[in-house]
This record gives structure tokens, sequence and C-alpha cells, in this order.
């Protein structure tokens, strides 16, 4: 299994560097994004410092900072599956690799693993450029903490991640569900302000994503040097989320695929 | 010889309702039958022909003897598996070859995507290069190998459907329409190869499905001919060319021939059809169909000399493979 993980990573690799004006795009606009979020921070001054006492004596470009850098990683978890089915159809290559001897959920998942390659370069990429060009004040000692972090955090996004392939299997179009989180999660998850800015109403709607636990986690570990156990109560709705989730998205794959293959419909798009 | 596929009754009916009405099983009386009760059996190591017209239902009985389509009534089995409870371990023995030339990676060079797939299907490294270079060279491809898939014509693209195919060599192999796009020397050659090596050195099992009717005749000793959806025909070439030939037909090359000796030839008992057409040279050709030519052929040799006639030439007419899949498949219309 090992080396059919290596092949897909190979694979992928190579028709990345296919795409070399791509990837330095993708470089532009991290420095681009990371410099619009710190002259934002310059504006801002102590404005918002009252909202992040919690996290102790930082700046607006610290918490961004924290969003935009793991950010990826709640996207990907949620979405690389479907996203992957979805390129397989219009590639017209599904069927060819559904019929290797290779079992088609790991096939999917070893089909997702360059992007979590990718997101944890483009991750370390943020940090690196925050800490170096601007300055920013980093624990990294709290790097493995804030691993062990994402990790949970892919877990618990990941049934939701096999629900939205399950949706694409079926409807050959991409789930509204993920569209409908991204949106929420980008609005009520804490990524680019705390929670306690939203109406008392709508914070409560917070609780409800995992990406408003990681969050939390990840700033208190790479900002405040908090340990895993100082993070407990955190990674628990996290634990809870994947208990829940991977079950349903589970059984909503075996069926979705059971469905495509009753209506012959498996590399339709 | 022992039976590697075997295909009890299969049936697939599609829904033809709209993906959320067939999801919810609305509208369960509105489907269209692809494949109807189809039972046969494909011997280990035979190269076996599946031919139909477009829409026989073809592809549709390969999708699900390869696990890509579940039957909605029946049971296949290959190598003693089935292929619904089974299908990891069908999958492992069994390899496609089709046309679809967008199955590939088209950013990755051909050795690229060989070298891919060569993992997928558990060749480490050494092997796979070993094997992608035996192929290529097979298939006249080895120079063209690094160059990107998109750059490919058609027919290479085809012999790098063939390439992935071969790569484990797998114990049953179908070949959806393999020659379509190669020019004839490439067809040849495959030919060659897949009667010579993977059936007879190899002892491979071959399922061929094809339009190609003189290929299906030059390659297997046994087809299947299925028009929509159901099985006409199966065997051996020879006893399907000699069902549909119980009616011999002989072709006459005659002179003086009168329309009163062409009348008195229909009323001859067993012959069926009479046809006559006027040559250039003012000779007839005469096409006669009859049911027993011990009976028939002296009765009409004989009227023919009574009524003047100087016949110069007669042979028997011999039924092709393609005479009697048409013939199957007009007697099966709808």
């Amino acid at each position: 299994m090992l080396a059919k993980a290596g092949a897909f990573l190979r694979r992928d690799f190579q028709t990345q560097s296919s795409y070399r004006l791509n990837f330095f795009m993708q470089v532009i606009g991290i420095l681009v994004s990371i410099s619009i979020f710190y002259f934002i921070s310059q504006i801002l001054g102590t404005a918002i410092s009252p909202y992040m006492s919690r996290y102790g004596d930082i700046d607006y470009f610290h918490f961004a900072l924290m969003g935009i850098a793991f950010y990826p990683f709640i996207g990907i978890s949620a979405n690389s599956l479907s996203e992957s089915i979805h390129e397989y159809q219009h590639t017209g290559t599904l069927e060819v690799l559904f019929i290797s001897p290779t079992p088609i959920l790991p096939l999917l998942l070893m089909s997702t693993l360059w992007r979590y390659c990718w997101a944890t370069g483009e991750t370390l990429f943020y940090l690196l450029t925050a800490a170096f060009l601007f300055q920013a004040d980093l624990n990294w000692m709290g790097i493995s903490s804030a691993f062990v972090v994402i990790l949970l955090t892919i877990f618990a996004n990941m049934g939701l991640g096999l629900i939205n392939a399950s949706f694409v299997l079926v409807t050959k179009r991409v789930s509204p569900l993920a569209r409908l989180t991204r949106v929420i999660t980008n609005l009520l998850s804490g990524i680019y302000y705390p929670i306690e800015i939203l109406p008392n109403w709508l914070q409560t709607f917070s609780y409800f994503l995992p990406a408003t636990y990681a969050f939390e986690a990840l700033r208190q570990t790479m900002l405040q040097g908090a340990k895993l156990s100082d993070i407990g109560l955190l990674l628990l709705p996290l634990i809870a989320f994947s208990l829940i989730l991977l079950p349903i998205g589970l059984i909503s794959f075996h069926y979705a695929i059971r469905w495509a293959k009753t209506d012959g419909s498996l590399s339709q798009y | 010889m022992s039976n590697i596929i075997e295909i009890f009754s299969l049936t697939k009916r599609f829904s033809t309702s709209t993906n959320y009405r067939a999801l919810f099983r609305l509208n369960r009386e509105e489907n269209v039958t692809a494949v109807n009760e189809v039972s046969l059996h494909v011997r280990d190591g035979e190269l076996f022909g599946l031919l139909g017209a477009n829409g026989a239902g073809k592809t549709t009985l390969i999708k699900m003897l390869c696990t890509l389509i579940l039957p909605t009534e029946g049971r296949a089995t290959i190598a003693g598996k089935d292929i619904v409870s089974d299908a990891d371990a069908v999958r492992r023995q069994i390899g496609l070859i089709d046309t679809n030339e967008r199955s590939f990676f088209w950013r990755l060079t051909g050795r690229q995507n060989l070298e891919f797939f060569a993992a997928l299907y558990g060749l480490n490294r050494p092997q796979a290069t070993r094997r992608i270079d035996e192929l290529l060279t097979l298939v006249n491809m080895k120079q063209h190998a690094d160059r990107r898939f998109s750059d490919y014509s058609t027919g290479m693209r085809q012999k790098m459907a063939i390439v992935r195919g071969l790569l484990v060599s797998p114990q049953v192999i179908f070949l959806d329409e393999p020659t379509r796009s190669l020019d004839p020397v490439s067809a040849y050659d495959l030919r060659r190869f897949v009667q010579g090596v993977l059936v007879e050195q190899m002892g491979r099992t071959i399922v061929l499905v094809t339009h190609r009717l003189e290929e299906a005749e030059s390659m297997c000793k046994r087809v299947a001919i299925m028009t929509h959806g159901r099985v006409v025909a199966c065997g051996p070439v020879a006893e399907i060319k000699q069902k549909i030939s119980a009616r011999q037909q002989y072709q006459l090359r005659v002179c003086n021939l009168s329309s009163t000796t062409i009348k008195q030839l229909q009323h001859i008992t067993g012959l069926t059809q009479v046809e006559s057409n006027l040559l250039e040279d003012e000779t007839f050709q005469l096409n006669l169909t009859m049911v027993d030519e011990n009976e028939s052929l002296p009765l009409v040799f004989e009227t023919l000399v009574k009524g003047g006639a100087q016949v110069q030439a007669c042979q028997a007419k011999t039924v092709s493979l393609e005479d009697a899949f048409v013939t199957l498949v007009k007697n099966n219309a709808r």
C-alpha cells in the first residue's frame, strides 16, 4: 500500500510540476495575502485587543495568520475526496482506477495525499514568511501539538468529506453541503476574527463546527505555547465529531458507490 | 478444459427516470433492458469473441463482468469468484483494454502513466520498468514513451491502452475493440501477439469484443452474437455459420436463358429463391437458394438443359460470419 501511495504522490507531483506558472502564482498569492493581513493589523492597532485577550498580548496579524495558514487543511479534509472523484469523472480515469485491484476507498484517499502534502508546504510557507518577513512571534515548540490538532481536525471533517463524495457520485455535481459548510466555516469558525465579535445567537452555531475548536486549539498551541494536556477540552469535540460523522460518511459512501454501479453511471459526469 | 467465466441468466435493467426519482425508487416500471438473461461460458485459455451491433449490450455485459456495473438479476463468476459478492477477488483476475483514450493522465508522459498504473497493480519499480520496456517494444512505442500523452495520436493512445492492459498479464483479459484505431500493420501485429503470445504461450483467456467480423472469424474459435441484450447465437464459428447456411446457395452463370425456363425453375420443389441478373455479356447470373441440394440441383440442371440453356459455371456460395451475423441480427430485430 505504501508503494501505491508513493505512486499517487509521484503522479500528482509530476502533474503539478507541469504547471510551473501556477506554482509561482500560488507563492505570490500567499505573499500578497499575508501582506494584506499585516497591513490591516497595522491599521487596527489595539482596537480589537479586548476580543483577543485570552491569547495574551497579540495583535490582529497573529490572530489572522493562524486562520489563513491552517485553513487549507479544513478545506481539503471536507472537499478533497469529492474533488478527486469529480476530476476522475471529467478526465475519464475513474473506471480504469476502480477496475484495479486496489479497494475503492483507499484508492480515493491516496488520491488526496498530494493535497495534504501541498497544504503542509503552504502552511509552513505562511508561518515562515510571517516569522521572517513580518517578525511574527510564533511558538515553534508547539508545532508538534499543532500537528496532532490538525490530524484530529482532518478526521473530524473526513465524515463530511465522505458525504460530499457520495453526493458527487450520485448527482455528478459538487455537493451543496460542501458549499454551505465552506461559507459557514468562513463566517462562523473564527478564521479571520474572534467569534466573540459575533452576536450571541450566531456564536451558538459556531460550536457546531469542528473548525471553531481547531482554530482555537491551534492559536493556543502556536501563540501561547499550550501543551496538548492544556487543550484537552478543545480536542474532545473534534474526537466527538469524528465518532459521529465518520460512520455516517462511510455508510453514505458505501451506498453511493452501490447506487452508481446499479445506475451504470460511475464514470458519467 | 474448465470454464473460467460462467454467466447464468445475467440481466441488467437501467432506470430511465431522472437520478433523483431513481434514487428514491420512484417510477419503478420505467426501465430499459440492456442485457437480457444472458447465459454463456468461456473456457480457460480460450479466445472468445463477443459480437453485436451498436447498443446490443456488449459493453454493459463486459462492465458487469469487470465489476463496474451491478447486475439486476442472474449471476456470473470469473475463476470461481462471484462478480458481486467477491468483486475485489474478481478484479485481481481481470484486465480491460478499451478504446477510451481519455482514461489516461494527459499531462504526464506515456511512461509516467504506465509507471503509475503498474504501481497500482502491485508491480515494484524494477519489475515495472522491465515490463513496460518489453511491452513498449512490442507495440513499437519505446521511442515515444517519454512524450506527453496529450501529444500522442489516437493510434498511439490505443497502443498505450494495450500496454497498460497487459502490464500484469491477468488471467482474463477483456479486449474491447482493440484494433479500432490501429493501422493495418499494427492491428496485424496485435492480433498475432494476442493469439500467439497471450493465448497459446501464456494460456490467458481473452474475451474479444469487436465489430470487425473478419477479425473475430480469424481469431476466435467460439463466438457469441448479441442483439437487443440477448445472445442469439453462441458456439464455434463454423457451427454458427452452418446453422445459418442450412439453406444452401448456388450461383450459376448461364446463357440462352429464356423467361419460360426461369418460370419453370421457380416451380422446382425445394427451391426457395430464384434470382436472375442479365450481365453485360448477355449471359445470366442465377442465384439459387435451396433446402436440399441433392434433391433440387439435378432438377435445376434438367430444366435448364431442356429449356435450351447452357451452363457455363456453377459454384456453391460459402456463408461468411458476416452473413451469419447479419441474418441473425435481422431475424431477431424487434
